[in-house]
């Protein structure tokens, strides 16, 4: 037991302690902010990890090449090894509390709309006006695309993706299904699925994205918005930028995904629900042990040489189809487009210019192909598309053909609550804890409350 | 006068904080979007929204479960389980217990979460055990995530209420002890009716002091489970952290908060009051 006074010389010694801490904390910043408009140095925020390493590599080069080009300028790479969403929220704390905020940030576009409102992000509308590769290399699609509802452009895109199906030829070979598999509907996908559960005893016949462990969007974008839109309905009404209510479409959607998973047609409870599982597709299409994914383009980057599971024949060995739609009306097939990854500056950036310069930098010819090379993404500017490194690799051609059907996702402030709710609901109804009417019901009692009366049109 | 350093520091690192959290719950604050620069006074719109949106009886509900089952009753009977035990042993049984007991809890909580979700998992240590008894395969996480992250936790925090039970037994009068032997207690009447009355003030001590940190245990809980599936494991400050920080609603995160302050407020007037001094001593 400690008597009283020396209670009392603790308390004071902890209180100097702190103290001492937080002068050493005020002095660091003090220590940044002193370069002001004249810092030579930039820092550039990006998250990677083992099991996906890009952009490091790419941002490691460009940081090289960049320093030799603007002599007395340093880039300072401030690397996460964190997934998304993790990554995104630690930004988002460090730019609100506005003391240490990177110059340049890799980002998902769609964080944009709601961090520009917040005043987190600047438009980069005057330096991309002086930078001929903008117009000459970017295709107006992509610019029109990485416009904000404000009308300004807050990044740079990088790359871009789209999800379809990958499948396993050899398991489709042993299930006796065609080699050049072409699904035409979702009775087509539901049977392929039954022939592997019945005639492949070791594979899982298909993998449906349902946890939200994973990642909020991962559901959405890669199971459910795919069939949704594959049934005509839609969540968000593009021509009056409004909400609509949930209608036979999303019935249909949550019914399909409750089926697959009610009859054990998908991965175990345990793996669908693992913060992880997107990493688990590698090894287990590797190893012939899963039939087919709905999954993005970029899901190749674990097969390719040095990758986490490299796999020289993986080209041959993997198809890829394109989504149907519930029953081949319409185009008869479809596929969500994502705006990929673009760069971004910090509307506390000490330095702006600097930040500009070393945006175009990274998104330049050499620099935009290392992404999309090493990570397995489509290209965006004009000259990458064209160059050899990247069409002569597999499944590229069938990825950028198929985005003639794309579809994109709303972007709105509102996204992360939708989507939030939405996941949750997904993931309730494949595991068998909510029916597909009672998440009908649910979406439309709540989406007014998330998105506003003004954004919603019922 | 001797009281104002505590005061001091009490006010910066305690009231200070508490207030603010208390004004964010009144806005509508979040981490981005347009709310993140112009928030809005709101009133009571966030904690009305906590009981409209079925959030807080859920998680309230989930973490009463999860405080009486880890620490009323796991962590405080096993403790006091495993000190009687140890109580009257060979000096090498007591250290060696003391050890792998103290061992679970001097680690990070995160290490013991991931130790107990690499044994739930679906190829983890428990399936491969009961595999090889040839039982069914448990997938306790899923399907009965309480049972999950409360076994967890009393694994991990059971030391403490051992070691302040083992503290009480020693102070225990061997006098009173004798003295019941020779009336002729036998070991159960002793048990009950010297040993454990004379405990019952270290109880409430213990209760208290295990109750609070298991309210607001995080880690364990998001190592394991993350509050799922669904919502089945999310306990308020699961709710808090998903809210707040997963979906940027800062504000809707800090009414939680302060609901949380309050329950751990309610339960510690509880064993305050139980615990005044002069009642039936």
């Amino acid at each position: 037991m400690l008597h009283r006074h020396q209670w009392v010389r603790t308390a004071g010694l902890l209180a100097l302690a702190t103290s001492l801490a937080l002068v050493a904390c005020g002095s660091d910043e003090e220590k940044d902010s002193s370069g002001g408009a004249e810092s030579k140095t930039i820092s550039v925020a990006f998250n990677a990890t083992g099991d996906f390493p890009e952009p490091l590599a790419t941002l490691t080069a460009a940081k090289a090449t960049f320093e030799a080009a603007n002599p007395g300028v340093t880039v300072e790479l401030q690397q996460e090894v964190a997934a998304d969403d993790a990554y995104h929220t630690k930004l988002q704390l460090r730019l609100q509390s506005g003391g240490d905020v990177p110059d340049v940030m890799y980002f998902s576009p769609n964080w944009i709309d709601a961090d520009a409102a917040a005043g987190y992000l600047s438009p980069l509308d005057d330096g991309l006006a002086t930078w001929p590769d903008w117009e000459a290399q970017f295709p107006e699609a992509v610019r029109t695309g990485a416009k904000s509802a404000d009308g300004k452009t807050y990044g740079v895109p990088m790359s871009a993706n789209d999800i379809g199906i990958w499948y396993n030829k050899d398991v489709f070979a042993a299930a006796g299904l065609p080699e050049v598999w072409e699904p035409k509907s979702w009775a087509d996908l539901r049977s392929a699925a039954e022939t592997i559960k019945a005639k492949v005893p070791g594979a899982t016949p298909v993998h449906l994205y349902a946890g939200k462990a994973s990642g909020i969007t991962d559901a959405i974008l890669k199971t459910f918005q795919p069939l949704l839109y594959g049934t005509g309905d839609t969540l968000f009404d593009f021509t009056s930028s409004k909400w609509v209510p949930a209608g036979t479409g999303f019935l249909d959607t949550m019914t399909f995904i409750s089926d697959m998973y009610a009859d054990d047609l998908t991965a175990e409870d345990a793996d669908v629900l693992s913060p992880n599982v997107w990493s688990f597709i590698g090894p287990w299409m590797k190893d012939g042990e899963l039939g087919f994914v709905p999954d993005g383009n970029w899901m190749s980057f674990a097969w390719v040489k040095d990758g986490p599971n490299e796999w020289p024949e993986w080209g041959d060995r993997l198809g890829v189809a394109t989504m149907p739609t519930q029953n081949g009306e319409g185009a008869g097939k479809v596929t969500m487009a994502l705006r990929g990854t673009v760069m971004v500056r910090a509307a506390k950036s000490d330095s702006p210019d600097l930040a500009m310069q070393f945006i175009q930098h990274v998104t330049n010819k050499e620099n935009s192909l290392s992404i999309s090379v090493n990570s397995s993404q489509l290209a965006v500017r004009t000259d990458v598309a064209a160059d050899p490194a990247y069409q002569d690799r597999p499944t590229v051609s069938e990825f950028s053909e198929m985005l003639k059907y794309a579809q994109y996702l709303p972007l709105t402030e509102e996204n992360a609550k939708v989507e939030n709710l939405l996941a949750d609901l997904i993931e309730r109804v494949a595991l068998g804890k909510l029916s597909p009417a009672d998440s009908v019901t649910e979406y439309n009692d709540q989406i007014v409350g998330l998105v506003g009366e003004d954004k919603f049109a019922g | 006068m001797p009281m104002a350093p505590a005061l001091g520091l009490l006010s910066v690192f305690v009231l200070v904080p508490v207030g603010y959290a208390l004004y964010l719950s009144f806005t509508n604050t979040r981490l981005t979007g347009r709310e993140a620069i112009h928030p809005e006074w709101v009133g009571f719109d966030n904690f009305r929204r906590l009981i409209d949106s079925g959030h807080l009886s859920n998680s309230v509900w989930l973490t009463l479960i999860f405080v009486v089952g880890s620490a009323l009753i796991g962590q405080n009977l096993l403790g006091l389980a495993l000190a009687l035990l140890m109580a009257k042993r060979s000096r090498f049984v007591r250290s060696t217990v003391s050890v792998v007991v103290l061992a679970a809890y001097v680690f990070p909580e995160i290490v013991p979460g991931f130790m107990w979700s690499s044994f739930l998992s679906s190829d983890g240590a428990l399936n491969m055990l009961l595999r090889f008894l040839r039982l069914p395969e448990q997938q306790v996480l899923i399907d009965q995530p309480m049972i999950g992250v409360i076994l967890a936790d009393i694994w991990r925090a059971t030391a403490f209420s051992m070691l302040v039970y083992t503290a009480a037994l020693g102070d225990i009068s061997e006098d009173l002890v004798d003295a019941a032997k020779v009336d002729g207690a036998t070991h159960s009447r002793l048990l009950w009716h010297v040993t454990l009355p004379l405990l019952r003030r270290t109880a409430f001590t213990n209760l208290m002091l295990i109750t609070l940190p298991t309210l607001s245990v995080f880690t364990m809980i998001f190592a394991l489970t993350g509050g799922g599936p669904g919502n089945e494991s999310e306990t308020l400050p699961m709710l808090m952290y998903n809210q707040a920080f997963k979906l940027q609603d800062l504000a809707y995160g800090t009414a939680i908060s302060v609901v949380l302050l309050g329950l751990g407020g309610i339960l510690s007037m509880i064993y305050v009051i139980s615990l005044r001094p002069g009642k039936d001593q």
